[in-house]
């Protein structure tokens, strides 16, 4: 298998509900042997999205394509496609056990895959118990159980770190990464930057069901218009006047401080250099990736909240 | 919770290459559904239900027959009298069987397991027309004989005409009940939605007919679903009712018709 081809190929998909458009005209692939991260607001279409591909909603238009064909034409995708859309997705009155075992049967999965699934998230020691009584931590473990019961190349979660608490969340990181490692496709969905800086390698951004960005976790952070350079400089005025005659946009915000968006800092150090400016400082500042997230989809949440919450929650760059 | 420590298996090699044995979905999503129904109490539960009704209200009705003189016109019908309470259990479990995976989202995990939606909705229809057959037959069996024994020498035998048609009719009409009330839970989708259609149909319906003039009524309410069905264990036919091939043979075209509704709009909707 060419692992360079894509194993998710989702072209021009999209969903209207009446005049309210959720995803529009969207393409992406998601490739192998890396995880994607699928990042947007909420309300963004993402799990539209998902659903789309794995034939639970009909598009209005578009098509996706898993492992070169529609979902709907696996006949056993449980051996393909591994699936946690919904952390609850179970009948509260049966067991664990029992519920992956109705879903191996399905597929003609070895019913001894069912005890090995159940021990790799966890939940062994409560097999027999019903389902209902789980927290939401343990729902997606059994979620992602029933997506790991075939042993797909593709791993498709939506949140699945929701509920999970520090010690969970940094077990399915691990796990996430290690089954990218092994070649698999891994598209995990999230509104949280900050967690994706730390699982995925590339991002998939989109706002409003439209497509916000293609591209890895470092060039959608460079991408961002807040990275900025700051210079310090005893001719910093002039340095100023030198690069607004450029198209930057300088900021003095202290004695002998310059803040410049809008051009690197190669460029900065060159025209100094070339001006015989000295020079005490240049450095990148680089945008947080809840700031890259934030501007990336600024003009495209759905829920705004009334007054700007600037919640720069952890700079994960 | 403690994290566990993981470290998954290779990737499969059947997970990278195209899959070449592919074994008929339906046998799978037969036994999956079986598997589906064993695991969740509410089977056991409307199940015994529909045996215990069966039984008790056949005898109680049995009961006041025993002894000289107090015979009745109907002697097979007296102790398959509970018949109209467990069709309620049977008709509440066939709803159920698929709203319940809609409420609860266990919907999409199927879906997700097995796209071809119409083999899965076959599949519980298979299996819970299969198991009302086989549970209904019998309890009506041992009410018919339970019954006919307490009315003792105002009792018919299982040889006598109608008798044997009439108790494997009732698990003929359980067995279809069953894969109808599937079909309306999957058109409705919501519990209450399809419960109260079903018992609308079934129990009010005939009932809110009985209002019209008498030549109406046996042109229409012989023909509505339950009524029709139930001809299998009727005896004594007069102009109110069909006959009981007949009968059935329209309650089985009821069903048909509804759980081809219900296949089309699966396709179409939304999961």
């Amino acid at each position: 298998m060419a692992t360079n081809s894509p194993s998710i190929e989702v072209r021009e998909l999209t969903k209207a509900y009446g005049k309210t458009v959720a995803v529009d005209h969207l393409s992406f692939d998601v490739h192998p042997g890396r995880v994607t991260g699928f990042l947007g607001p909420n309300g963004a279409g993402k799990s539209t999205t998902l659903r789309m591909i794995l034939g639970l909603d009909n598009p209005t238009a578009g098509s996706a394509l898993v492992n070169g064909r529609p979902f709907a034409d696996h006949r056993q995708p449980l051996f393909e496609v591994g699936a946690l859309l919904d952390p609850k997705a179970f009948h509260p009155g049966r067991s664990a056990g029992n519920h992956l075992r109705c879903l191996a049967l399905a597929n003609g999965i070895d019913q001894r895959r069912v005890d090995r699934v159940l021990d790799m998230v966890g939940l062994t020691a409560v097999a027999a118990k019903r389902a209902g009584g789980f927290s939401l931590g343990m729902g997606q473990r059994l979620g992602l159980a029933s997506a790991l019961l075939g042993d797909p190349a593709i791993l498709i979660l939506d949140e699945p770190i929701n509920g999970l608490d520090p010690e969970g969340i940094l077990w399915i990181r691990t796990l996430l990464r290690s089954l990218a490692a092994e070649g698999r496709t891994v598209l995990v969905s999230s509104h949280l930057m900050s967690e994706m800086a730390l699982t995925a390698e590339h991002l998939v951004v989109i706002g409003q069901g439209r497509l916000l960005a293609d591209d890895s976790v470092e060039a959608v952070v460079a991408a961002s218009g807040h990275n900025t350079a700051r210079v310090r400089s005893p001719q910093a005025g002039e340095l100023a006047a030198l690069l607004a005659a450029r198209g930057a946009v300088p900021t003095v915000t202290a004695a002998g401080e310059l803040i410049v968006t809008g051009v690197s800092t190669d460029s900065i150090g060159d025209l100094a250099a070339a001006n015989a400016i000295t020079i005490h400082e240049l450095s990148l500042q680089r945008a947080s990736l809840e700031d890259a997230f934030m501007d990336l989809t600024h003009d495209s949440v759905q829920y705004r909240t009334g007054t700007h919450a600037t919640a720069t929650l952890e700079s994960a760059a | 919770m403690t994290a566990t420590t993981v470290s998954p298996a290779p990737v499969a090699r059947a997970a990278l290459t195209a899959p070449t044995r592919q074994p008929p979905v339906l046998p799978a999503l037969l036994r999956s559904e079986w598997a589906k129904a064993r695991s969740v109490r509410s089977t056991y539960w409307s199940l015994a239900a529909a045996v215990a009704v069966m039984i008790g209200y056949g005898a109680i009705n049995s009961a006041p027959h025993a002894g000289a003189g107090h015979g009745t016109s109907d002697p097979i019908l007296t102790s398959l009298s509970g018949v109209l309470f467990a069709q309620l259990a049977i008709g509440i479990l066939g709803v159920l069987v698929i709203t319940t995976e809609y409420s609860t989202g266990m919907i999409r995990s199927t879906f997700a397991a097995a796209p071809q939606r119409h083999l899965v909705i076959i599949a519980k229809a298979g299996v819970l027309g299969a198991a009302a057959f086989a549970v209904g037959t019998v309890a009506s069996l041992i009410a018919f004989l339970d019954g006919q024994a307490i009315m003792g020498a105002n009792g018919v035998s299982l040889t006598s005409p109608g008798a044997l048609r009439s108790v494997i009719g009732i698990g003929l009409y359980l067995g279809l009940l069953g894969v109808f009330a599937i079909a309306l839970g999957t058109i409705i989708r919501r519990s209450t939605g399809a419960i109260a259609a079903l018992v609308g149909l079934i129990l009010i319906l005939p009932e809110l007919l009985l209002t019209l003039p008498a030549s109406l009524q046996d042109t229409i309410v012989k023909f509505l679903p339950g009524n029709a069905g139930q001809a299998i264990f009727t005896t004594g036919q007069d102009t109110s009712t069909l006959s009981p091939w007949a009968g059935l043979a329209v309650f089985a075209l009821y069903t048909a018709a509804a759980l081809t509704l219900a296949l089309v709009l699966l396709r179409r909707r939304d999961a």
